[in-house]
């Protein structure tokens, strides 16, 4: 590698860097003044109402709000660079244990979903667009159509009332049965991974079938726009000059569509598909509250409705921070697949 | 070819004012909007919800908010056409009402949110430098969370309620605006007509609203029609999870919450709010699919 | 086997619009070829690319051709299958398209699309393959290919990138080349040296030659004969070194647009269309 491009990587990748930083602080910004204006009173859902004007003072300086505003803003910061997201007064633990118990299930739950989404997803968009115009396209738009107008909660709720309740195919709600909780060692903190290195393959067949169904659905949610993305890219390129210069060559169909037109296709979906990884956090929040699924979606939900701030401020800190990575990251993609980009 | 040889009976005369040139697009766009079905399907959908929020008190069959205990949880019949609620409300009545509320929150968010993110989109593009450079950083902050969750975090700082919540969704929604009108007036400050019109003397703040923030309108309405779908689904994951309307107000997504205890004996209670959501997002959608391929630029010089 | 390498009779192509409408662009066109150069000429969208282009039998979608006679080198291209059709297509035909920017694969190495023409129907290994690729791209006088081999499309001038797409076109040893527009997206310095290894080549294999272009002084100095289009029909068909003798009054009107270096130094005569010639 020349000295050039020695310089121009560090100079990107510092400015990827200043980037992140930059907009993680305004992120931390933001959630420090919504915390701010919240109406409860914070010290209050701590400490209760019957507690005496010393339990109250003591708690308010504990808290340090009878701090300037700029000062509790800048402890705030400091704070989150140290990894302290303030406790939450529900589970009593730090923020960021709670952060870190409870994200492994989502990470596991929404990485699935990807998997399925992107095979089904890419599948059905380069069948679209092959069959430009015929019954495929016409069906591949009419399943992301149902797909991103359906409310994935409701959808959700009537999957569980016909596969669980009345077909019996799937297990209900919650990761593991009852009976299967506390067998496996957790060393991931993701029950299929673990109870396949543990060797507890009874529990990995319970697991699998109660993250079948919140995991397909959400793989139909990403269905609904990966297709739609893949089809829209592949037509594109599918219309392109080296296309027929392939068709010329004798080349097959199926080579053409795959080897030439998919893998030009793949250098913009690929970024596409790592922004939909934020919006499969967005569906968890709701698909979690429905399959009582112990991840950060159900964590935020019901921090919410106790109105525990740091919870919430804490959670949604943590998935704007992941979605500021993706954003960077497919910015990186980009550059390394694409010959044409350095 | 001679136009002055043109009556006025020919329909291809040219026109003599902006007045009828814009009546003739408007008339042109029309015809050809027809051609689409399922954008006519969207349209139909979207001016039945309009008709029925109008038209609820006429058209419901029982009082909405009238609890009747000794009819709680009846399957759907001839009584309650879609049934009853754990209160004994009919539910069909009460989605009827709830287009009041959906309708209430579309316009509300739809309405602040697009002259916002316009206004803002548009000032960062036209005067550039740091103005941009701080307005775009604004603009990315807010569109790097998702956006239920950045709607959940401003409700849960205001506190639950309609209001709130529609508040929380337009801070959520203003960013694609922003960006898409800044795309626009980029794209367009240097044209030649621009540079024309200040050679001319406008006032900046004339070319901003005369003349850049026109060229913006298509993008600008193809999204918002996709963005009421959007909005619509927001703001019933919103009711959900407990954050929005609160009982007894009937709003579609706390109806599917409360009625997700008995989805498994009395499933009518949740299934049929969910069905109406459904059918107004997907005509907002079949809406904003047919009015994009007539109104995207891009699309239209495709063969 | 006959002498004649193509046999085109009353060739038709059209499109069907929007609404349904159908619009003729190749209307009655024959021609015949055998190992030799022919031109076609005309202006845009007078249908001389899509006459290659159904002859080779990548029509854009849409399009639909019919013909009297459609046969290559003894075959009827109408009626045979579709896989033999690919077959002749990759193996028997090429065809060069006006801008390598576009043409090439922009993210595969140059030496490897080669390679690919080759590896379609033929069983070679990749080292033979990669030899014969190299022999085929000194044959387009293309230096260190070893290190062009290993090249993106982007990373190659217009000249180079066009001789890769020769190369890649005669590598499986075609009887037949179209070169729709070579050397109109090429720098003027580049176009004629393009066009002489393209020359070169044909003749060395004594393969027959479509050259489409809208320059007539390009065509007649390369071709042996020379079809005149015009909205879709030939209206003249010239042997090269006798173009003076044209009788069609477009091609006049094209002959006495043409700048020459000693004529008369007041403005080129624009070419008077007349309806009569659409029909």
């Amino acid at each position: 590698m020349g000295i050039n491009k020695i310089y121009y990587w560090i100079k990107h990748i510092l400015l990827w860097f200043g980037t992140v930083a930059v907009t993680l602080l305004g992120l931390a910004t933001i959630t420090f003044f919504i915390s701010r204006i919240v109406p409860i009173d914070p010290v209050l859902s701590i400490v209760g109402e019957k507690a005496s004007e010393e339990v109250y003072q003591r708690v308010f300086i504990e808290l340090g709000l009878d701090k300037p505003l700029y000062q509790q803003f800048f402890d705030y910061i400091l704070g989150i660079v140290r990894g302290d997201f303030g406790t939450s007064f529900v589970t009593t633990r730090p923020v960021l244990e709670d952060l870190i118990s409870f994200f492994p299930a989502t990470f596991e739950l929404a990485t699935l979903g990807l998997i399925i989404g992107v095979i089904t997803g890419v599948s059905a968009g380069v069948v679209a667009a092959v069959w430009h115009e015929k019954w495929p396209d016409h069906l591949v738009r009419l399943v992301g159509l149902i797909g991103y107008s359906i409310p994935i909660f409701w959808l959700a709720l009537i999957a569980l009332l016909i596969f669980y309740a009345k077909l019996d195919w799937v297990a209900g709600p919650g990761q593991l049965d009852i009976g299967y909780e506390d067998i496996v060692d957790p060393i991931t903190g993701m029950i299929l991974i673990d109870s396949l290195l543990s060797g507890e393959y009874e529990v990995f067949y319970n697991a699998l079938s109660h993250i079948a169904l919140p995991a397909i659905l959400l793989g139909y949610y990403s269905l609904a726009y990966i297709s739609r993305m893949t089809r829209s890219v592949m037509l594109e390129q599918l219309s392109k000059e080296y296309i027929l210069t392939a068709r010329v060559k004798g080349l097959s169909e199926w080579r053409i569509v795959i080897f030439h037109a998919l893998r030009n296709a793949s250098i913009p979906l690929v970024t596409i598909i790592a922004l939909s990884y934020g919006g499969l956090l967005e569906g968890s929040v709701l698909i979690e509250t429905v399959f009582a699924w112990p991840g950060l979606g159900n964590y935020i939900a019901s921090s919410l409705l106790s109105a525990d701030m740091n919870a919430v401020m804490g959670g949604t800190l943590l998935v704007g921070g992941i979605f500021v990575m993706l954003n960077m990251l497919t910015e990186l993609l980009y550059k390394i697949l694409d010959p044409r980009a350095v | 070819m001679d136009t002055q040889n043109l009556t006025m009976f020919d329909s291809d005369a040219q026109p003599h004012s902006q007045a009828q040139a814009r009546r003739a697009q408007l008339r042109k766009f029309w015809l050809r909007f027809k051609r689409n079905k399922l954008g006519m399907l969207g349209l139909g959908i979207s001016i039945a919800l309009v008709l029925l929020a109008i038209l609820a008190p006429l058209l419901a069959t029982h009082d909405p908010y009238e609890p009747d205990l000794y009819q709680r949880l009846r399957a759907p019949g001839a009584e309650f056409w879609l049934g009853s609620d754990e209160l004994g409300r009919d539910i069909y009545t009460r989605i009827l009402y709830g287009t009041r509320l959906t309708l209430f929150i579309v316009l509300l968010v739809i309405l602040t949110s697009a002259p916002i993110g316009l206004l803002i989109g548009t000032s960062s593009g036209f005067f550039g430098g740091w103005v941009d450079k701080v307005l775009m950083r604004v603009t990315d902050i807010f569109l790097s969370i998702p956006k239920l969750m950045l709607a959940l975090a401003f409700v849960a700082a205001l506190g639950p309620g309609i209001v709130n919540a529609a508040i929380a969704i337009t801070l959520t929604a203003w960013p694609a605006y922003a960006r898409l009108a800044r795309a626009e007036t980029l794209a367009i400050r240097n044209s030649d007509y621009i540079s024309a019109i200040r050679l001319a003397g406008a006032s900046r703040l004339r070319i901003i609203f005369k003349h850049i923030m026109p060229m913006c309108m298509s993008s600008v309405i193809v999204r918002m029609t996709f963005d009421m779908a959007g909005i619509i689904l927001i703001a019933a994951g919103l009711g959900f999870i407990g954050l929005g309307a609160q009982p007894p107000l009937p709003e579609w997504g706390a109806m599917i919450s409360v009625g997700r205890k008995f989805i498994f004996d009395q499933w009518w209670v949740a299934a049929m709010p969910g069905i109406a959501i459904f059918v107004v997002s997907l005509g907002f959608n079949l809406l904003g699919d047919a009015l994009r391929d007539l109104l995207d630029p891009h699309l239209r010089n495709r063969a | 086997m006959s002498e004649l390498l193509v046999e085109i009779e009353n060739l038709h192509i059209s499109f069907k619009d929007e609404e349904g409408k159908v619009k003729p662009a190749v209307r009655n066109l024959s021609l015949s070829l055998g190992r030799e150069k022919l031109g076609i000429v005309g202006e845009s969208g007078s249908g001389k690319s899509l006459t290659g282009r159904a002859l080779i039998g990548v029509l854009p979608g849409g399009a639909v051709a019919s013909a009297d006679k459609l046969i290559f080198d003894g075959v009827d291209l109408q009626h045979c299958s579709a896989s033999e059709r690919r077959f002749l297509r990759g193996n028997r035909m090429g065809m060069i398209l006006q801008d390598p920017k576009y043409s090439l694969n922009p993210i595969m190495m140059v030496g490897k699309q080669i390679t690919e023409a080759l590896r379609v129907s033929k069983k070679i290994s990749a080292s033979k393959a990669k030899d014969a690729v190299f022999e085929i791209l000194e044959a387009v006088q293309i230096r260190d290919v070893q290190r062009v081999f290993k090249l993106y499309p982007h990373e190659v001038s217009g000249g180079m990138a066009q001789r890769i797409m020769i190369a890649m076109m005669l590598v499986r040893e075609p009887d037949l080349l179209i070169a729709d527009e070579p050397t109109s997206a090429l720098d003027v310095t580049v176009q004629l040296s393009v066009l002489e290894i393209l020359d070169t080549l044909v003749e060395e294999r004594n393969m027959g030659l479509i050259l489409i272009s809208h320059d007539l002084g390009l065509v007649n100095q390369f071709c042996d004969r020379v079809l005149v289009m015009y909205a879709g029909q030939v209206v003249e068909e010239l042997q090269a070194n006798k173009l003076y003798e044209a009788k069609h009054p477009y091609t006049r009107g094209l002959l006495n647009c043409m700048p020459t270096i000693d004529g008369p130094l007041s403005p080129l005569p624009v070419l008077d269309r007349d309806p009569k010639w659409l029909i």
